[in-house]
């Protein structure tokens, strides 16, 4: 028993040990990440970067433009002359000094047109790695009074469709008949995969559910004066849908996106036959990578942020087509560098890609072999002349897990087995 | 033999037992009317969009009782045994030593659970007739990694109490503390140690070695 428990002991301190010190040395060396801001300008059709990373906090950013082709940097600018470049970004600085142009590319332009025409669409893996509940909030689309109010029902789809009224926590068989009746004449295929809404009473508008069934096709469902509207969206062969995001945009020429199980992304185009768009030059998992895109009038401008490294495509607003690319990596900072030197691997419970808690070991480093190889042999010393298999375990452990190994190992030194 | 101990068990931990379980009905009632008063305030249709949307599980008072009984309940079994020198008394008892410790640690450890059962049952019963199925099962999974907390901090209590030298109590205490950290990580997600709540069983089976390796060590004169 008493094996066992110094065994046990052991193991426990070092799987502890292999959390809290990378946790405490990140503590003692925080640092954040320093991206640029990038966005694609109308008037010269170019990336505009402005850097921050200039060194004191009080110094002007740094501000260039980027060749489309090379993404070698350009001309510089100064911030006057960067609002100038990008009248739809800086649209109230510029109105508020009499410089927002009349025209761009020779399109007429006001600022109310600036403002119906963007938007800005945010996706973080975070928002998908986490326990959601399935049970799904439905509002009603049309609603009398011209003013979303919060939704009465909720819709569960755990093997057919079940309606339940919320004030009652009862069945609403009545809609429940209605709904399953829908869902039955458009060969739903059950359990849903994916449901997902955006459910508000302040927005315009309410563009519903996109649904992903069973057999990942695609489903477009809202509930408009208590009856169901439900519509299926018909896909390409090649797009299996993974991932669905539902917009509701001032300009409406959208119904959400898809992200598909091959990584490329599509738009769900406002028309009666739900028309479906490719994103030229995207390649975007959402479950491990951000994505930002910044849409307006003259270009979508995506990027997306995969660990180090972000990528800026800009986009043609009708075609989808590339017009710009730019990419930034973010250059590992001199404490991760010594860590890697230090730590054998690190475990941690959370993590910013996801909402679960559970142990993960990442991190390996083969640099730190060299520190657990001379912790290795100051185990060998100390247990010297002691039992040959204990000794033999002791230093095995040590050359594999380094630091975290060594410290219990020396404090339970004094322990009698 | 096994109803004199279990008896001896039950003298030590009883007024620690009825405070801890009142406790728990108390901040159980307590978690109930300021649900209700939420609802009158806001409406029950507001109290379902927090849950669905924004992870608000309404239970958060709940969080660190279930720590706080386990370690009250573990300092009030193993104390005595400490400082009244009780333990050598009850290691020369005409009976084996694991079934010794096993009927210390499975009192304890039923009197939690009884604790722990009356509190559950009592709040997510009142939430069973507000609220969907799935959200009283999502209630129960962000509460159940508070009450598995509450085993670990009872064992580490435990272990650390029967443990006879100074030394590896500090150890014992640093590596529970960091475990119970673990156990706390993610306060406001609901159903967050879905992944962790069959590995974290595990381990508190694991963890009670360390009362019988204390017991062990005590017995073979480890004391300060």
């Amino acid at each position: 028993m008493k094996k066992t428990h110094y065994i046990l002991f052991f193991l426990l301190s070092t799987a502890v040990l292999s959390w809290v010190l990378p946790w405490l040395y990140s503590l003692c060396f925080a640092e954040r990440d320093r991206e640029p801001f990038v966005s694609y300008s109308p008037i010269n059709d170019c990336f505009i970067v402005t850097d921050f990373n200039t060194g004191s906090k009080f110094d002007e950013p740094d501000i260039f433009e980027v060749d489309p082709v090379t993404q070698a940097p350009g001309r510089h600018y100064t911030m006057d002359q960067r609002d100038s470049l990008l009248p739809e970004i800086f649209v109230g600085q510029l109105s508020a000094k009499g410089m927002l142009p009349d025209s761009i590319k020779g399109v007429e332009i006001t600022m109310r047109d600036i403002r119906m025409n963007s938007w800005i669409f945010t996706s973080s893996p975070k928002d998908l790695n986490r326990s959601v509940p399935t049970v799904y909030p439905l509002m009603e689309s049309m609603p009398a009074r011209f003013k979303f109010e919060d939704p009465e029902v909720v819709l569960t789809m755990p093997g057919h469709v079940v309606i339940t009224d919320i004030e009652s926590n009862t069945v609403d068989e009545t809609k429940t008949r209605r709904f399953s009746k829908m869902f039955a004449d458009k060969g739903f295929s059950f359990p849903a995969k994916e449901a997902v809404a955006n459910i508000s009473t302040r927005k315009g508008y309410d563009n519903g559910y996109l649904i992903i069934d069973n057999d990942n096709k695609l489903y477009h469902l809202k509930m408009q004066a208590n009856r169901p509207s439900m519509a299926h969206i018909q896909l390409d062969d090649t797009i299996v849908p993974r991932h669905v995001f539902v917009l509701e945009n001032a300009d409406r020429k959208l119904y959400g996106l898809i992200s598909d199980e091959a990584h490329d992304f599509y738009t769900i185009n406002h028309d009666e036959t739900y028309s479906i768009s490719k994103l030229s030059g995207i390649k975007f998992d959402p479950e491990k990578d951000r994505m930002t895109i910044i849409k307006n009038l003259f270009s979508w401008c995506v990027k997306i942020k995969s660990g180090n490294e972000s990528t800026w495509i800009a986009l043609d607003p009708d075609d989808y087509s590339v017009l710009a690319v730019y990419n930034f990596t973010n250059p590992t900072s001199m404490s991760r560098v010594i860590e890697k030197w230090i730590f054998p691997f690190t475990t941690s419970f959370t993590n910013v890609d996801d909402k679960y808690v559970y142990p993960r070991i990442k991190n390996w480093s083969w640099n730190a072999f060299l520190l657990n190889a001379i912790l290795a042999v100051i185990v060998l010393f100390v247990a010297r002349g002691k039992n040959i298999r204990c000794t033999i375990s002791k230093t095995v452990m040590t050359l594999v897990c380094g630091l975290f190994a060594f410290i219990p190992l020396i404090l339970m030194k004094h322990i009698n087995k | 033999m096994y109803s004199s101990i279990i008896f001896k068990e039950w003298l030590k931990t009883r007024r620690v037992f009825f405070i801890a379980l009142a406790v728990a009905l108390l901040v159980a009632v307590y978690v109930i009317l300021s649900t209700n008063s939420l609802i009158k305030e806001h409406g029950i249709i507001s109290l379902w969009m927090s849950m669905l949307l924004k992870d608000v599980s309404l239970v958060d008072t709940v969080t660190y009782i279930p720590l706080a009984i386990g370690l009250a309940l573990g300092i009030a079994q193993m104390v005595p045994e400490i400082t009244q020198k009780r333990l050598k008394l009850t290691l020369h008892l005409p009976f084996p030593q694991s079934r010794l410790v096993v009927m210390m640690l499975a009192t304890g450890l039923i009197e939690l659970l009884v604790i722990y059962m009356i509190q559950m049952g009592v709040i997510l019963i009142y939430d069973a007739t507000i609220f969907h199925a799935e959200l009283v099962g999502r209630v129960f999974l962000t509460m159940l990694p508070w009450y598995l907390a509450g085993f670990i901090g009872y064992l580490f209590v435990t272990s650390v109490c029967l443990e006879g030298t100074w030394y590896m109590r500090i150890l014992l205490s640093l590596v529970g503390l960091a475990v119970l950290l673990v156990m706390f990580l993610q306060p406001n997600t609901m159903a967050a140690y879905n992944y962790m709540i069959v590995t974290v069983i595990i381990f508190i089976c694991l963890i009670t070695i360390f009362s019988f390796g204390s017991i062990a060590r005590f017995k073979e004169g480890h004391q300060d």
